[in-house]
């Protein structure tokens, strides 16, 4: 069991940002004052303290909204670019392309450009679909109902990756400034 | 000094256990068993009050005879102050019923 201990708070002094080394240290010293039976949860509980001082700061909220952003884009891309390869879908391979071409420029422009460019490419991508929907619901375009559907989740996936980004941008000033 | 406002539950409850004994200097394990808030939650905020200013923090070398040095911890008279103005922790002032009820 010691060594079990030692291993994880092992892993929570790594994971420790440098400027918190003190803290870790005080850490690892009530580790030895608090008795063996308590010490795995005592160290489990210095991993938290660690992934905390690591990720809960405005840099880490910004970098890990913006890699599940990336992995949710890059996930869409393989799925559609799957079901126009795969699924069968012979008079659709075009419609099913865009989407799988959409969603891969997501992912590109969320890694590249980060937070600022996913919402250049989220609103945008809102706006086309929806506008597109619109359209439709006015009477001027009649879509095939795949392309309704695509267009129809294309608003919903955006919206929600534009409330993501707002969310990580908002908690990460709040954070900059409570800093 | 930062921004000290929208104290935390789990940090009210922890500034109210400082208060308890302004002077004394305590250690984090001592805390996490009188408080009930885990190590992964206590510690950052130790972190961030010292942040802050509204904590002291410094290593005291342990009474007991070949024991480490530990980090002990008291809040300065402006941690006095913010622990003083932020509203009581239930679970706190439950303790402190008990107590009262008990002498």
């Amino acid at each position: 069991m010691k060594a079990l201990t030692e291993v994880i708070f092992d892993f929570a002094a790594k994971v420790a940002p440098g400027e918190r080394a003190d803290w870790v240290s005080a850490m690892r010293t009530e580790l030895e004052f608090s008795p063996p039976v308590e010490r795995l949860r005592f160290a489990s509980g210095c991993v938290g303290a660690a992934l905390v001082w690591r990720f809960w700061t405005p840099k880490g909220v910004e970098n890990a909204a913006q890699g599940l952003l990336v992995a949710v884009s890059a996930t869409l891309a393989m799925v559609a670019t799957l079901l126009t390869l795969v699924a069968g879908l012979e008079g659709d391979r075009l419609v099913m392309a865009i989407p799988a071409v959409a969603w891969g420029l997501g992912a590109f422009t969320a890694a590249r450009w980060g937070l600022r460019g996913m919402m250049t490419f989220a609103i945008s991508g809102t706006a086309l679909s929806g506008a597109l929907l619109l359209a439709w619901a006015a009477g001027s375009l009649q879509p095939s109902l795949l392309v309704r559907a695509l267009a129809l989740e294309a608003v919903v996936i955006l919206a929600a990756f534009v409330c993501l980004t707002v969310f990580a941008r908002i908690l990460a000033t709040r954070m900059e400034r409570s800093a | 000094m930062a921004r000290t406002s929208n104290a935390s539950r789990q940090t009210r409850l922890l500034l109210q256990e400082l208060c308890t004994q302004p002077q004394a200097w305590r250690y984090g394990y001592e805390l996490t068993k009188l408080t009930g808030i885990g190590s992964g939650t206590l510690y950052p905020s130790l972190a961030r009050l010292a942040d802050q200013g509204l904590l002291e923090a410094e290593w005291r070398s342990s009474p007991q005879a070949g024991r480490p040095a530990r980090h002990a911890y008291r809040l300065t008279a402006a941690g006095l102050q913010f622990a003083q103005a932020q509203p009581t922790t239930v679970a706190i002032a439950r303790r402190a019923g008990a107590s009262e009820a008990m002498a």
